[in-house]
């Protein structure tokens, strides 16, 4: 059986650069996609030429995972275009290799690219919690109320949220919010952080309670990572849109947009 | 000069531009080319379209060009010009001290020229201790960018808590170079480690407190790791070049960031910088000066860019940093016109 390209594509859509914490299909990386029998080949771009090797390789490896989990599929091959070291990546990846085994004299071969995956989990953590939260706040749920709620306590209706603060009091109305929720509790269950109806719904990212009066001081932090997050998407795809999508060059809209409230 | 409606005057201070040459002829293969592709995508994504460059007089533009861009049309004073050296990418390198100082040379009173240096380099190499001593000696530096992500032979970048660089951090104290402008970009090396870490200034700024480590486009893009670091540490600073070009394509983007840098540092230890020639200076200021931030970012962050704030990050921070009296200098200029070609621009 052959494997069918909206599989592939759904595939695509599950691999997200790291440091961006987004889908590379909606940042506009993936290119040309070929299937030929079993065999699928993936082309994309990264934003520069100096985008950071380790990230890269990450991706590549993860679209080969994600797109060899696809019915049908035999092999996968994963060309990385515009990066200064895409020849190595390429030639690793698709033989299966590690990021130490391509790269042994750069790399110390104690550490793993998991760790700095797990460092950036956590800024996308950290920024799509502040988005959800500055979005409560800015329909002036209190912060008591903020870190009370349960993952049950809130309803979802259209693009917006309904909030339960108490059983004894009339909802909150939080308008647009539904998409934030969406997006903070897809990354709770990437970091396999409790998502059923009685969980806390705001937690760090080890999964405590935060204390209301500490609130303002962990968003201070948070909110620096998702400006950041914001910021460096709408940099990385105005690189890409000025080289190579030139009919968007001047398109400023970006996937990091949902994080910018107000 | 930048002049107010009401008539203040605005002393201008351009604390991170390039007098660079990128042409194809000193490319050293794709390395170069890639390098100043990379740059020109910035400069044509995030510059208003009527003020993008042709590729051609972007890769190599005249000590004129520059003259023009900064003190005749840009509102600049003054300019400060950071090396970067890039010899594994460029023959003759991309703005070495040595490229940078023909502005110098031209315009003496507007110019404050840096240097450089690369603890590979050792002794004697062309970026190392006695290179460092005599951009001293010749050209009286006051401070020095570093480029931590610079390929240098199998190595391809340094931190700056290297145990090797900590002897020309002692010299520059001796030296009196206590300006040190640090480029927080993509390292490559270790390649599994997060390329734009900030965390090795935190441990110089904390080793040599004589010093002042200016953060390049402010950490970004670790800008929440940055703003703790200049918090906890007095002597770091944040330089806006790539954060202001934010100011056109996406303004609130660049009042939230401003909101945070605020926030975090204050109005004493930011400096306003172009970049030039990744961006032209006069849009930047412009804006700037027409800028105000949401007022439900004033309210949550508590701080405001007022004309004194705004004054302070257009040029009295980095006067304050390389020792210049404003007042003074202002006099100075003003008997001093900027000579293109040989002849005024109104002249010509």
């Amino acid at each position: 059986m052959m494997p069918d390209l909206t599989d592939v594509h759904r595939a695509l859509a599950d691999v997200y650069d790291p440091e961006l914490d987004a889908p590379i299909t909606e940042l506009g990386f993936v290119g040309e996609v070929h299937i030929d029998g079993g065999h699928v080949t993936v082309h994309y771009t990264v934003p520069t030429f100096w985008c950071a090797p380790n990230f890269v390789f990450i991706m590549s490896q993860d679209i080969r995972t994600e797109v060899g989990r696809v019915p049908g599929v035999t092999q996968v091959t994963v060309l990385v275009h515009n990066n200064c070291l895409e020849e190595d990546i390429n030639a690793g990846v698709n033989a299966g290799q590690s990021f130490a085994e391509v790269f042994p004299a750069d790399v110390d071969q104690n550490a793993d690219l998991e760790a700095l995956r797990h460092t950036f989990t956590v800024k996308g953590f950290l920024a799509r919690q502040d988005a959800l939260i500055r979005r409560m706040r800015r329909s002036d749920v209190a912060d008591a109320a903020i870190v009370e709620l349960r993952i049950g306590d809130v309803y979802r209706q259209g693009e917006d949220l309904l909030v339960q603060v108490s059983p004894w009091q009339t909802p909150l109305f939080v308008p647009l919010a539904a998409g934030d929720l969406a997006r903070y509790l897809h990354k709770r269950r990437r970091l396999h952080l409790a998502t059923d109806l009685e969980a806390w719904l705001f937690t760090t990212v080890d999964g405590q309670p935060i204390a209301a009066a500490n609130l303002d001081a962990y968003l201070r932090y948070s909110r620096a990572a998702r400006l950041n997050i914001a910021f460096n998407t709408s940099l990385c795809e105005g690189l890409l849109r000025t080289q190579f999508f030139t009919e968007r060059q001047y398109d400023y809209t970006s996937v990091g947009d949902h994080l910018m409230i107000g | 000069m930048y002049r107010t409606a009401n008539g203040r005057e605005i002393f201008v201070i351009d604390a991170h531009t390039h007098l660079w040459d990128a042409s194809p002829e000193n490319q050293r293969g794709k390395l170069g080319k890639g390098w100043i592709d990379c740059f020109y995508a910035y400069h044509k994504n995030l510059s208003p379209a009527d003020k993008v460059w042709t590729l051609e007089h972007y890769q190599h533009y005249s000590v004129e060009d520059m003259a023009r861009d900064l003190f005749v049309d840009g509102y600049v004073d003054m300019c400060i010009l950071q090396s970067t050296n890039l010899f594994e990418f460029y023959h003759t390198g991309f703005n070495p001290i040595e490229r940078n100082a023909q502005l110098k040379e031209s315009f003496p009173e507007r110019v404050i020229l840096n240097g450089s240096f690369d603890p590979r380099h050792g002794e004697d190499g062309p970026l190392g201790l006695n290179a460092l001593r005599r951009a001293k000696e010749q050209y009286d530096i006051k401070g020095v960018k570093l480029y931590t992500a610079e390929w240098h032979t199998d190595s391809r970048g340094w931190k700056l808590n290297d145990p090797a660089a900590y002897p020309f951090f002692e010299e520059c104290e001796r030296l009196g170079i206590t300006n040190i402008h640090v480029h927080k970009g993509p390292t490559i090396w270790p390649l599994d480690r997060d390329a734009f870490d900030v965390a090795d200034v935190d441990h110089v700024a904390t080793d040599f407190p004589g010093l002042t480590f200016i953060v390049e486009h402010c950490g970004l893009p670790r800008l929440e790791d940055f703003c703790w670091i200049a918090t906890q540490e007095t002597n770091v600073w944040g330089g806006l070049a790539v954060v202001m070009p934010f100011i056109h394509s996406r303004p609130r983007y660049f009042a939230e960031v401003m909101a945070n840098l605020l926030y975090w540092l204050g109005p004493d230890k930011l400096t306003f910088a172009s970049d030039y020639a990744l961006w032209t200076p006069g849009w930047l200021i412009d804006k700037f000066m027409s800028f105000e931030l949401p007022e439900d970012i004033v309210a949550e962050y508590g701080v405001r860019l007022t004309m004194e704030t705004k004054e302070k990050i257009l040029g009295l921070n980095a006067a304050r940093l390389y020792g210049i009296d404003v007042e003074t200098k202002k006099e100075q200029l003003r008997s001093i016109p900027v000579a293109l070609d040989g002849a005024t621009p109104a002249a010509a």
